[in-house]
Order: C-alpha cells, then structure tokens, then sequence
C-alpha cells in the first residue's frame, strides 16, 4: 500500500474530497454566480466565528468531553466586552474613530468571561467528575441566565469595534478572515505539534494509560475546557465586532453547530481521534450547502435535511473504517 | 458504577426513594419560599389549587417527552431531537390538507411523524451503529430544517376545535392535558416496571453484552426506544399545537436539554441502566415550579436559567457523592 493511497483514505480526505464535489457541484449549477472570489471571501467571513469556537470544541471533544455551554461563553463573552467598554468609557465611540484602547478593553473583557466559564466547566468535569454533557448543560443554563441578568434583557450596541469586525488589513480581505485563521493555526500547532496535543490525545483515548504515564489528567482536561471557554469567548468578541450590537438570543444553537462540524471533520465523539483541519472542514461543508441553496434558488431549509444527511453518512463512514480497521 | 449494578436490588429501590423523597423535599421548600414571598396569594386556597394546576398543564407536554426519555436513557442512549421531532410533528400535522382531515387525522399524523422519525433515529443507532449522540443531533438538525421547509417559516393556525379544545377543557376538574400526561406517565410506569419490555431496557442499559449472551434482540429493542421517545414526541406536539393554537417550526426549542435535565434531576443514570418514571416526573414538576414562582416572585424569568443550571449540577454531584459513599462501605 503505497502512502498517497494511505492519506486518502484518511477521514479528513473523506470529508475534504466531499466538500470539493459539493463546490464543484454547485459550480456547474450556477456559473459565474457561486465559484467568484467574492462569494469565498464572504463565505469565509460568514464561518469565521463558528471556525473559532469549533478549535476549541475540537480539543475538548478529543478528551472524549463535550461542551454544551458554548452559546452561554460566547453571550457573555459578547456582554463582558461591551461592559468592558461602557467602563472605560468607548460604548459611544462613533462609527469612524479607532481606539486600540477600547478594542483591548472589550477583548479583555470577552477573554476574561470565557476563562470564568472555562474554568467553572473544568473544575467540576475534571476535579468534581460530573460528566461533561452534565456539567456544560448546567453552565450553559446559568451562563445564559447571567448574560441576561446583566444585559436585563436588552442588547447593547457599539460601534467601538468595528476596526475588528469591519476593517481590512489586507486589501480586499475582512479582517475576521484572517483573525479566524490565526486561531486555526494556533489551534494546529498546540494539538498536533505540541506536548499539549499529545497530551490531549492520550487522555482522550485511554485516561487510566493517560495517568499512568504521568500526565496530570486532572489538570490538563481544566485546560482543555479552558480553551473550550477562551475561544467561546473571544467568538463572543468578534461577534460584536462584526455584528455592532450584542446578540443575546442569537446564539443557542451555536454548541449543536460546532458539534456537527468537528464530527463531520472526522473527530471521533468517543475521544482519541480528530484533528483541526478536519473541523475547518467540518465548518465549511453546511455553510457552503446553505450558500450554494440560496444561490441555486433552492429554499433555504433543505440545507438543514442536507447537513443532517451529511453528517450521518461522513460519521457512519469513518465507523465503518474504523471496523475494517480493528479486524484487520 | 459497575458496583450499583452487583448490589442488591432492594438497595436500589431504596436509593431511588430517597432520592424521591428527597425532591419532594425540594418540591415543599419551592412551596414554603413561595409562601414566604407572596403571602397574600398563598393565603387564598382555591388560588393554590388553580396555581398547583396551572403547574401541572406547563409540564404536561415536557412531561410526556420525558416519559420516552427516560426510556432511552436508561436504555444507555440518548435522544437530542425531541425538541425537532415536536415541532416538525406539530408542523406536519397542521398543515391545510391535514387539518381537512379533522382532529383525529391530525393527531394520527402527529403521532405517525413522531413514531417514523423516532423509527429513523432507532435504525440509525441500533442497525447503522451510530453513536446516539450523533445520529439524533442530525435528526435534530435534519427535522428542524425539514419543519422550516413545511411550514415556510409560518406559523400555522389550528382552526380544529377538539385540538384547541383539550388546552381549555377540564376532566373532573383537572385539565385535559394534565390527564393526558398522567395516563402517558402511568402507561410508562407499567412498561418500565411491570414487562418483560421494561425489564429489558433495563438489561441493555446496564450491561448491553450480558443483555445480548441472555437472549435479548438488542438492536430491535434499542430501535423501538427510540421509537417510543418518537411517539411520545408526537403526543407533545399535539399538546403543544393546542396550546397555542398553532404550530411553528420554532416550537419547543430546547426542549431536549430540560427533558434530560429532568431525567437526571429524577435519578436517572446518564450511563443507562438505572431511573425511574416516578423520578422523573417529579424532575419535570420541580422545573415547572421554579418557572412558577419566577413568574409569582415578578423576577426576571432569565434568573430561572441559573437556578435551574445550578440544580442540574448539585443533583448530579449528589448523586457521584452517593456511588463514592457507598463504595467506600
């Protein structure tokens, strides 16, 4: 078995040779309306802020954990940022003017929310052994009644941060692409290039062996649910940025999204496998089906059936690999 | 674990009305502050009994769907497209040409979407040997988009007076719905409890290979849970529809999450193979009583959202710090 033939059957190729033929698909259907730079570029800009939070799904579902609490870090990531602001005094910046200082408060803010509810899940998943499912359920609930209780229900808008969400630092380009992309990388390098990675991998697949071997399990899933928070948050921040206003109510089903993509990429929800390519992937594949609908004149919601199909067939296949596998 | 599976089984019981008990604790606390915050109406009995009722119909619908959710869960599965699988039955079954067929081809029609989408999650697990978790999170997404699709996003108008009706009617003096969850409630009772089919689910939920060297058809029971949580789907859309007189693909959003909430609150193990009916409903009082007295307290409703995260957390803690105690005898 030569290696090429090896890397293709690999999961990731699965689902990246899927969403090729998907493109490539609606390419013929509608030429020159679907395949222009235009309509990536925004495409792009619509799944970056799914793309962040799906890296630090990707980690934690890896340890065989899942977070549910997703929706509630990235509103009060949204609501930490905008009272960060109102606080040193930028909620009224005008669109036009730049204070880097009101972009590092707000991003403080939103990075400071997704560490507290980070922490919350990875104390009482790792320390207190509430399974994950659980313990998420309870933070998302009570994240969600925070944000409320301090926004009193109401959204705040600015436009403090629209050098983030608005502006374009390579010409042509918005800047949550490259943002989005900073954060893969990162994602990357700290799963399959680090120490951290291995650790992650080793605990997720076998937490006994993990512990055995010396790695402070207790430890390092807090991190890992950390990250979960951190990147919840700093979604909750670009959120902002590109949307101008808060969006308490918007969000709630942002966790099922981010599960769908990371398993679509191929990550096993049992733990031990997956990889950040494969969510980014993950990520691209429904919303390219929704833009792809909406371009062809197909109603929009079919998109929801094709994604659902997508999702069964993409885990049902990297199943059966997996048996075929372990017999032979 | 492992170790409730090798205790007696009287033991078991006993934990299970403890833990009852224990909620009904909860139960008269939630009472007790009620009281302490709005004196003037707690004092008024014929008040307290309306209250108590109006409780009662919020958790009917929830209620029923918790019914088949206990089923799958303590058949060591999990359902997250109850939520979907309601809206897209109460979408279907209000559609014109369905309404043209009077309420009984509407709630055959709820009923049969619930059933068939349920058959389609059971298949998924139990034959395609999908993790549970996935294949109904597709369902849920694939449902959703699917009721959008029916409905257009509309919200659909049921003209049908026996549907809206059973929101609106008393039987003896308790609501309709209220009968409806009760009867749906006992009738899981006696399946969980008293058949061969009960005792199965139990089997495969604490020890699937053991259940499998026994005899059991594993697959076939695993695919009919799933089926009944439908069904049970179904019977909720319909209560929901006459509740509100309509339906819309947006309905009972997240109502998986308060159904396995519930369950657990009710002592249901997350890992299968243990839990109760009785337990689980009064997990779905407990959560109505809360929204009550949020509602009674005049206090933003979003407060609920915490206690209720709280509540979810202390229980399942409660329930590690029994297994860790008894361990250690």
């Amino acid at each position: 078995m030569t290696r090429a033939k090896e890397i293709l059957r690999t999961p990731t190729m699965v689902t990246f040779g899927a969403l090729l033929l998907i493109i490539a698909a609606f390419s013929i259907m509608a030429p020159g309306l679907f395949n222009t730079p235009g309509n990536f570029l925004q495409l792009a800009q619509n799944v970056a802020i799914l793309t962040v939070v799906s890296v630090g799904t990707t980690f934690v579902i890896i340890t065989a954990g899942v977070d549910l609490s997703i929706p509630s870090g990235i509103v009060l990531g949204e609501v930490f940022a905008v009272h960060a602001l109102e606080m040193v005094g930028g909620l009224d910046t005008q669109p036009g003017e730049v204070h880097i200082g009101y972009v590092f408060a707000a991003l403080g803010g939103a990075i400071l929310a997704g560490l507290s509810i980070g922490a919350i899940n990875g104390i009482v998943v790792a320390y207190m052994k509430v399974p994950p499912l659980l313990a998420t359920l309870g933070t998302l609930g009570a994240g969600l009644g925070v944000a409320l209780i301090l926004q009193n229900g109401v959204n705040t808008s600015t436009y403090a941060l629209d050098p983030i969400g608005h502006g374009s630092w390579i010409a042509g380009v918005p800047n949550l692409i490259p943002i989005a992309l900073i954060i893969v990388v990162a994602g990357y390098v700290l799963l399959h290039m680090a120490v951290f990675g291995r650790h992650t991998f080793a605990i997720g697949s076998n937490p006994e062996a993990a512990r055995r071997v010396g790695i402070n399990v207790e430890r390092h899933l807090l991190k890992v649910y950390l990250i979960g928070g951190v990147t919840a948050g700093f979604a909750g921040f670009l959120s902002v940025a590109y949307f101008s206003t808060t969006s308490i109510g918007g969000h709630s089903t942002d966790n099922l999204q981010a599960v769908t993509a990371v398993a679509l990429g191929g990550t096993s929800l049992f733990g031990g496998v997956g990889s950040i390519i494969g969510t980014l992937i993950g990520v691209w594949i429904p919303a390219v089906l929704k833009n792809g609908f909406v371009i062809n004149g197909v109603q929009p919601y079919w998109q929801d059936v094709a994604v659902g199909l997508v999702l069964i067939v993409a885990v049902w296949l990297d199943q059966l690999r997996r048996r075929s596998r372990n017999r032979g | 674990m492992t170790t409730a599976r090798n205790l007696p089984v009287s033991w078991m019981r006993n934990v299970a009305w403890t833990r009852n008990l224990a909620l009904v604790g909860v139960l008269i606390v939630l009472f007790v502050v009620g009281a302490l915050i709005r004196p003037d109406l707690y004092s008024d009995a014929d008040w307290v009994v309306n209250n108590t009722l109006v409780i009662l119909q919020h958790s009917a619908a929830i209620g029923v769907v918790t019914v088949g959710m206990t089923f799958v869960i303590i058949g060591g599965g999990i359902d997250l497209s109850v939520g979907a699988l309601i809206a897209l039955a109460g979408v279907w079954s209000t559609t014109v040409a369905t309404q043209s067929f009077g309420p009984g081809g509407m709630i055959f029609c709820a009923l049969a979407v619930g059933i068939g989408a349920g058959l389609v999650n059971g298949i998924l697990v139990a034959y395609g040997k999908l993790v549970p978790f996935i294949a109904t999170l597709a369902m849920l997404v694939a449902a959703r988009g699917l009721a959008a699709q029916i409905s257009g996003k509309q919200t659909q108008i049921s003209g049908d007076q026996f549907i809206n009706g059973l929101a609106r009617t008393r039987i003896l003096g308790v609501p309709t719905l209220v009968v409806i969850l009760i009867v749906v409630a006992g009738l899981g009772w006696v399946l969980l409890n008293r058949t061969t089919f009960g005792r199965r689910t139990v089997a495969i939920g604490g020890n699937a290979e053991a259940a499998r060297l026994a005899g059991i058809n594993i697959r076939r029971h695993t695919m009919l849970l799933y089926a009944l949580s439908g069904l049970c789907c179904g019977i909720a859309a319909v209560m929901l529809t006459s509740l509100a007189t309509s339906s819309q693909a947006a309905a009972a959003e997240l109502y998986e999450l308060d159904a396995i909430a519930a369950a657990i609150i009710g002592g249901t193990l997350l890992s299968g193979g243990r839990g109760t009916i009785v337990g689980s409903m009064i997990g779905v009082v407990v959560f109505s009583t809360i929204t009550n007295l949020f509602a009674i307290a005049n206090l933003p409703t979003e407060v609920q959202n915490m206690v209720k995260g709280g509540i979810i957390v202390v229980a399942v803690l409660v329930q590690q710090l029994q297994f860790r105690l008894k361990k250690r005898t």
